[in-house]
């Protein structure tokens, strides 16, 4: 969308009351091919964009959003906004307010170019994906999902003060799930690769990883109840964290939402811990140049050696609470301002990864009701879990059918060692080793 | 909303290029939605989504595309772009337009188009809701409660000479306790909707609704370890019927069957549960959370007997799953806006009731659990493996609800729970909920009558 468009809609806001405003821009295009039974069975094009405006009215905020771009919709657009506004509670200590006279531009040579994928390729490579994913084993079934996809976003932003940010990215995914059958036990995995180019992503990988967790779960049964070590997949560490990730929030903490509101400076977590929210790191995907309200992103500490160092601010909760700006707030069309992270990236800890794997843990490879199982508030989890008994460091035996519980505060003050090797999870937005959390409760046989 | 010829323009153009089917969805959506937390208006946001979804069948092949522009050469681009790998010389012919008036079985009498209103009543309304829930204790540390209405437009165009509108108002209110007690916090609740206006509050008592969600939160703050193991369950009404939705409805959808990705695909007339269970999923109930006038697809939708009497009796069948399985079109084919292409998809879903009483049931057993509330889940769609948490849960001691229990997960497959439901209560109840698939998030209802599983893995403190 034109910045000029953009311009006019703040300044038809402005003339009809508004004291500030500030517009930001969603837009996108992709083109997704999935296959099945050796036929391409959906293939998708779209092009979208939002827009989200919000405004300031005596020191009330009104905030709406639309996807048409006529006049009619616009006016309509500033109209609810403002009307909106009246009847929200004043709050003084939100403002727009960062001005920049120079455009920041966050599109960077490593996640953007103009090149695109051949339609054909991408169609190719789901194909292949299913044919060489069934020639695997013949008890493998016609995956679920198979794809491949091209995905180009960008995000814009400007306010009244003549704040304007830009920022485009590319990606490539494709993704196949093993779904085996054998003797009556069933038994399936997905598997994605994600990468900023199409000749860089990786499908035998999909195939292969998907296919061997299948084939190793297959034969999984419960294990005796009881406390386990447990080790999570990255993949399944991200999302575990993620579940909690409210508890970095300052918003949730100025709501009495977040248990953590009044635990800054002081031990919770092990000492081995050590995390912070990266937005500049290259190869994150969640990389950001600028955040909700145009303010330039940098590192922002989260853990310091078990220590919560701080939370993620917005200018409005750093007032509110008189913190620093950590300058994390994030904002979509649809969305009011909040605050949030990018790319997690947890420090190693041992030298080598030999004496993480000593003694025996339960390695969690795939998980359900994660969310649905936990309790953000109280800290309180449970969920089914598959994976392997690892003695160590060897998988002696597949698991499934087991349900692990705990609380996330106790858990992470009990880690029994960090490893050395950062891995990344397949959506390349967590960063971490191993973990080794001790002595969670397992309920199996 | 969109010009009729442009419509009749770009379908000829998809079936000159070799489509066997063409379809335009249009959508216009319409939403409001307030909040309030710490007793005060948090925020109130309003949004118009709009755009056009374009499908062309080749054989059973799905080409799919959208955009936000109304424009007959863009349209016509994104024709041209989906069909650029199977273009070929035409084959079949499309039929001239003809427009049919849907019937509104669900009429709103206070939807956000006839909204007469004030933003000030439904703020009021909200403050009742935290100001009960705030009452019930001092223990209660924080409560959130909204609104959501919406109001949805769509109209549809296909090559076989359909044109059909519809609109929808959709109202969901929302609200969530806090209780504290020292470090230990629980939260409690409840989220009410149904396919009408404002007039749904109504039938809400705005203080009944605080009082549930603060009593949820207290309870749990009081209650022990849920202990684990297989063990006998009770699931209450209501909400409980989201184990069946997730775990044995989405496999009953012909998105999984033309796949053969789900158990029950060549199960048709067998017995799939025990004797005690038939099931329905049915899209004209009144004013009902997952009722339509019609499918996205723009069928007049049906009432649908999944299962009954133990043997499965039908799919879920949409327009491509019925030319892949050969089932007839069921009036299923739904999805979240234009942005996605329809999929089979489930309404109002239930387990019809029995003749058993609560206390019935109850009495039954001398050692389980009884899950007075479902919370949420995740099921494996090629497997039916599933794991839900209970919000609200009780052990059952000698055939009485005893202490209450937290941290109680219910882990599964869908088939086999199937089997193991031996008692079937007469306590019917449905409930709203968002379902999230292949075509995205949808409005449905989950149901049933409190029921009796004879056996399940119960997932809690070892």
């Amino acid at each position: 969308m034109e910045m000029q468009v953009l311009e006019k809609i703040i300044d038809v806001a402005l003339k009809n009351g508004a004291d500030q405003a500030d517009i930001v821009v969603d837009s996108g295009e992709s083109i997704t091919v999935k296959a099945e039974q050796g036929e391409v069975s959906s293939y998708e094009v779209s092009g979208s964009q939002v827009l989200g405006l919000r405004v300031i009215k005596d020191d009330k905020i009104g905030s709406s959003y639309c996807e048409a771009t006529d006049d009619d919709t616009i006016q309509t657009l500033v109209k609810q906004a403002l009307e909106n506004a009246k009847y929200s509670k004043q709050e003084e200590l939100e403002k727009i307010e960062v001005q920049r006279s120079e455009l920041i531009n966050g599109t960077k040579n490593f996640k953007y170019d103009d090149e695109r994928a051949d339609p054909e390729k991408l169609i190719e490579m789901a194909l292949m994906i299913e044919k060489d994913l069934m020639s695997k084993d013949k008890d493998l079934k016609t995956p679920p999902y198979n794809g491949v996809g091209e995905y180009i976003d960008q995000s814009l932003y400007l306010n009244h003060l003549g704040t304007k940010c830009i920022e485009k990215s590319k990606a490539y995914a494709c993704y196949t799930a093993a779904l085996l059958e054998k003797s009556g036990k069933q038994s399936m995995h997905v598997h994605q690769s994600l990468t900023r180019k199409f000749n860089e992503l990786n499908p035998n990988e999909c195939i292969d990883v998907s296919y061997e967790h299948a084939l190793g779960l297959l034969e999984g049964s419960a294990i005796k109840t009881g406390h386990y070590d447990i080790v999570f997949s990255t993949d399944k560490l991200a999302q575990f964290f993620n579940v909690f990730s409210g508890l970095f929030s300052a918003k949730a903490a100025i709501n009495d939402m977040n248990p953590w509101k009044n635990k800054v400076d002081t031990e919770v977590a092990s000492s081995m811990l050590t995390m912070v929210d990266s937005p500049l790191l290259e190869s994150g995907f969640a990389y950001s140049m600028f955040d909700g309200e145009g303010n330039m992103m940098s590192e922002t500490p989260l853990i310091k050696d078990g220590v919560l160092s701080g939370f993620f601010h917005n200018s409005y909760t750093a007032k509110k609470l008189g913190h620093a700006n950590s300058f994390n707030a994030t904002r979509s069309p649809k969305s009011s301002l909040g605050v949030g992270g990018t790319n997690k990236v947890i420090s190693s800890v041992e030298s080598d990864d030999t004496s993480f794997d000593k003694g025996t843990y339960f390695e969690i490879i795939s998980e359900q009701g994660m969310y649905s199982g936990s309790d953000a508030i109280s800290g309180d989890f449970s969920f089914a879990a598959s994976g392997y008994l690892v003695e160590n460091g060897k998988r002696v035996r597949p698991v499934k059918g087991v349900t692990v519980s705990g609380n996330f505060y106790k858990t992470i003050k009990e880690i029994s060692n960090i490893g050395h090797l950062v891995h990344s999870n397949t959506s390349a937005t967590f960063f971490s080793p191993k973990i080794r959390f001790a002595g969670l409760s397992v309920a199996g046989e | 909303m969109l010009n009729t010829q442009i419509a009749n323009d770009v379908i000829a153009y998809g079936i000159s290029l070799g489509a066997d089917f063409a379809e335009i969805f249009v959508e216009k959506h319409n939403s409001t939605n307030i909040s309030v937390l710490s007793s005060k208006v948090h925020e109130i946001k309003s949004g118009i989504d709009f755009g056009i979804g374009i499908r062309l069948i080749y054989g059973t092949k799905v080409l799919y595309g959208y955009t936000n522009k109304t424009d007959k050469d863009e349209l016509l681009r994104i024709t041209r772009a989906l069909a650029a790998q199977d273009k070929r010389d035409p084959i079949a012919t499309s039929t001239a337009l003809n427009f049919m008036k849907t019937v509104d079985h669900h009429r709103a009498s206070k939807g956000l188009s006839q909204d007469e209103i004030s933003m000030d009543e439904k703020i009021q309304y909200l403050l009742k809701i935290d100001a009960a829930a705030r009452k019930e204790s001092d223990k209660i540390s924080q409560v959130t409660c909204g609104v959501l209405q919406r109001l949805q437009d769509i109209e549809i165009f296909n090559s076989e000479g359909l044109h059909v509108t519809d609109t929808r108002n959709y109202t969901r209110l929302m609200a969530n306790a806090v209780a504290t007690d020292g470090s230990e916090q629980s939260t409690g609740y409840d989220a009410p909707g149904a396919l009408s206006g404002w007039e749904l509050v109504d039938k809400i008592n705005p203080v009944e609704m605080g009082e549930l969600v603060s009593k949820q939160a207290l309870v749990k703050l009081t209650a022990d370890d849920c202990p684990a193991g297989k063990m006998p369950v009770v699931i209450d009404n209501g909400f409980g019927g989201v184990i069946f939705h997730e775990a044995c409805g989405h496999l009953l959808e012909t998105t999984s069957v033309q796949k053969k990705a789900s158990v029950f695909w060549d199960k048709m007339e067998e017995d799939i549960a025990h004797s005690a269970v038939s099931a329905v999923d049915d899209g004209t109930m009144e004013n009902l959370w997952g009722s339509i006038n019609i499918d996205d697809e723009g069928m007049e939708t049906k009432k649908t007997q999944l299962i009954k009497d133990g043997k499965l009796t039908s799919f879920l069948v949409d327009k491509v799953g019925s030319m892949r399985t050969g089932y007839d079109r069921t009036g299923s084919g739904r999805r979240q806006s234009y942005k996605y292409a329809p999929a089979s998809r489930m309404r109002n879903t239930y387990i019809e009731a029995g003749d058993h009483s609560l206390d019935d049931i109850l009495a039954t057993i001398d050692n389980g659990i009884y899950c007075k509330k479902m919370g949420g889940g995740s099921v494996k769609p090629g497997t039916g493996e599933f794991n839900f948490s209970a919000q609200e849960s009780y052990l059952i001691k000698n055939g009485k609800i005893d202490r209450p229990l937290k941290g109680a997960t219910l882990i599964g497959t869908g088939p086999e729970v199937l089997k193991k439901i031996s008692m079937v209560g007469n306590n019917l109840a449905l409930a709203a909920g968002m379902c999230g698939s292949v075509s995205g998030s949808i409005p449905t209802s989950v149901g049933q009558a409190a029921l009796k599983v004879d056996e399940i893995l119960v997932g809690g403190k070892a």
